[in-house]
């Protein structure tokens, strides 16, 4: 049976959120959608299903690895895959307030959701007048930039340019893969938006290597990012026990992770990514011919030890 | 101890046994088959799917189904009714309801925009329980009075005791068994951390287990709470059921059906499962165990559904061939001749159990 992409829309209050769900309820596009969201508001469109969600955050303890979960969203996908009339895609809304990484973590966790269903992309809207004041005074609004797959930059209208600017070299450097759209109103095509594959591994390698580059950091944002790079192949056993390692410890503060990995005596890149301590990895084909084997991992994360990560990385080089 | 007599003395089966099984009839019901329930009085089976509609048939060898409406969207939850003819089903239009053998249903409770995920209903006591969110609402056959039950999550499973007047109820955090004494309900808290998504008790009322989102059972001594952890699994734990003597628990979750012996004053602690059925890389999803006899069907990922014994020694009979869709749904008739095997796709076999093989049982 084919896999409900779901795509998730967090922002804080205000934002735009519910002018993006609207949007996209909305706009002839002949799809069918079920919208999981928490109040029940101004959505609600006749072809497309609203579901109530209570946004209960289970802990989970398996083994070694601790995480959250949507225990909420468990059982509704659960339900919603059972029906006999199937959705082209389902949205989810957060409250304003929440951690996105909850929600992510189910989809790495629970069988029947990562058998049925899978992440497309974490959108995130945020107000470009009010933002630079939102991650001063609340940790939420810069999880939600860092775990953005897209951000919307949204009533670029209400800000000048010079400002915009600044904003927006304040953003990569706590989320330097995400793509940006400006817009008013959230008016941006829908495919921006919807059905972008972010989480698949393919996607990993798109990742642009300037984004990897250091940025200037004008402000000391507790959410920052650090990306490493070697262009030396990487002994696999070192590198997957420090990698490893490294999310079971250092798990809770790195919220997302990244990379594309030249393996000693491999031919295939090999491909990872992390939402705090849950990680997957997998071979994706040979590395393209003129390209140079570089090995790049960029962690997204509160409070990064950039040297620790460095040296880290650094010893996993093989000899 | 848990009671009952083990019925262990049927003679091995020939490994050519597929003769043991006639063969099944198949049925295209069109939408995912949620559950497959017999009534009290073994009248009727009932198979809800995931159109919201029911098939409603006479346990024979060939059935003639027929089709209810009962829900706007998917049925959720499936139970015989405390009058041992009917069924309760719940659906995420919010509504719970009855489903009289006849195939005239009643609507007996209506939530706006809640799901009815869970219900239990008890013919001892006359309780009908379902749950809708972190609800569950509770109501005698005949009494107006509603009794809402609230919880600090929302319900991952509900069940009474064999007495009716206990109603244990899974949740985060852990279980809450409510006695109903004097017309009302008195709680007491089984916490563990983490999120419990089912809830069983032993048929001799003596444990209450929950499974877990961790992939692990949890179990509860109601007597002194005494803790039982049952992990190991590599997957999850969609389904569990209790052998016909009510002294093993069978379960879903792993490349086999695993086998939990509660006999002994406790329980599987300190013991190892055994596992039962032959295993490959397609984890078992349901499990169900015969009414009468050592035996329980087996159903994969892959479609294949297997005939075990609880004796790991006899070899398995092959119920269903692999190559489809996930089973779903799992159910004997309650004379045990009869076997129905639902999957994702709206497929329904209707297995002929020979005699023979259960000569022996009675």
């Amino acid at each position: 049976m084919n896999s409900v992409p779901v795509t998730v829309l967090t922002g804080y209050l205000g934002a735009g959120k519910t002018t993006l769900l609207n949007r996209i309820l909305t706009e002839p596009h002949g799809k069918r959608f079920a919208v999981i969201v928490n109040e029940f508001g101004e959505v609600g469109i006749d072809n497309d299903l609203v579901v109530d969600a209570d946004e209960e955050v289970f802990e989970m303890n398996n083994g070694c690895i601790c995480c959250t979960v949507r225990g909420d969203l468990i059982r509704i996908l659960g339900g919603l895959m059972q029906r006999k009339d199937r959705f082209d895609g389902i949205l989810v809304e957060t409250t304003g307030l929440a951690d996105p990484a909850p929600v992510a973590q189910t989809f790495f966790v629970d069988d029947d959701v990562a058998e049925r269903t899978h992440l497309d992309a974490i959108v995130t809207v945020v107000d470009a007048k009010f933002l630079e004041a939102r991650l001063e005074d609340s940790p939420e609004a810069a999880e939600q930039v860092a775990f953005a797959d897209v951000l919307l930059l949204n009533k670029v209208d209400l800000v000048e340019p010079v400002d915009l600017r600044r904003l927006e070299t304040r953003i990569r450097a706590i989320n330097p893969y995400a793509r940006i759209l400006h817009t008013q109103r959230c008016d941006v095509p829908l495919d921006n938006v919807l059905g972008l594959e972010a989480f698949d591994l393919k996607r990993v390698l798109e990742i642009e290597p300037d984004f990897l580059e250091d940025h200037d950091h004008e402000h000391d944002d507790a959410v920052t990012s650090v990306s490493v790079t070697a262009n030396r192949p990487l002994e696999p056993e070192r590198f997957m026990a420090w990698f490893q390692r490294l999310l079971a410890e250092r798990g809770q503060d790195i919220l997302r992770s990244k990379g594309i990995l030249d393996f000693r005596g491999e031919p295939e890149r090999f491909v990872v990514q992390g939402v705090h301590m849950l990680m997957e990895g997998n071979l994706m084909g040979e590395w393209p011919k003129g390209e140079a084997r570089r090995s790049r991992l960029v962690f997204i994360g509160r409070d990064l030890d950039e040297a620790s990560l460095r040296a880290g990385f650094a010893d996993c080089v093989a000899a | 101890m848990c009671g009952g007599v083990i019925v262990s003395d049927l003679p091995p089966l020939p490994t050519e046994a597929p003769l043991a099984l006639r063969r099944g009839l198949r049925f295209d019901f069109g939408a995912h088959i949620v559950a497959v329930r017999t009534n009290g009085d073994r009248s009727r089976v009932v198979a809800t799917l995931g159109d919201g509609t029911a098939r409603l048939w006479i346990p024979e060898s060939v059935p003639d189904p027929f089709s209810v409406d009962l829900h706007a969207g998917t049925c959720l939850a499936l139970a015989p009714d405390v009058d041992g003819a009917g069924f309760l089903s719940g659906g995420d239009d919010g509504r719970l309801v009855r489903l009289a053998p006849d195939g005239t249903t009643e609507v007996l409770d209506d939530v706006p925009r809640g799901w009815f995920t869970h219900i239990a209903a008890s013919p001892r006591s006359g309780l009908r329980a379902a749950a809708a969110g972190r609800i569950v609402r509770v109501r005698e056959v005949g009494g107006e009075r509603l009794h809402e039950l609230e919880h600090p999550s929302s319900v991952g499973g509900l069940t009474f005791d064999a007495s009716g007047k206990r109603l244990a109820v899974a949740h985060y955090g852990g279980a809450t068994l409510w006695e109903w004494r004097k017309g009302r309900f008195r709680a007491s808290r089984y916490p563990w951390q983490g999120s419990h998504t089912a809830i069983t008790w032993s048929p001799c009322g003596k444990y209450i287990v929950t499974t877990m989102q961790e992939n692990a059972l949890h179990g509860w001594r109601v007597r002194d709470k005494l803790q039982l952890r049952m992990s190991g699994y590599p997957g999850k734990i969609r389904s569990l059921d209790w052998s016909a003597e009510g002294l093993f628990l069978v379960t879903a979750g792993a490349r086999r059906a695993v086998v939990w012996s509660f006999a002994g004053k406790d329980g599987p602690m300190d013991r190892r499962p055994t596992e039962i059925g032959d295993g490959d890389d397609r984890l078992v999803r349901r499990v169900a165990c015969h009414p009468r006899g050592p035996w329980v069907a087996v159903g994969h990922a892959d479609g294949r559904v297997q005939f075990c014994h609880l004796d790991e020694t006899v070899p398995s009979i092959l119920a269903k061939e692999g190559g489809e869709l996930p089973i779903t749904a799992l159910g004997f008739n309650s004379d045990g001749r009869f076997l129905a095997i639902g999957d994702e796709a709206g497929d329904l076999v209707w297995v002929s159990i020979d005699p023979t093989l259960l000569a022996d049982v009675g």
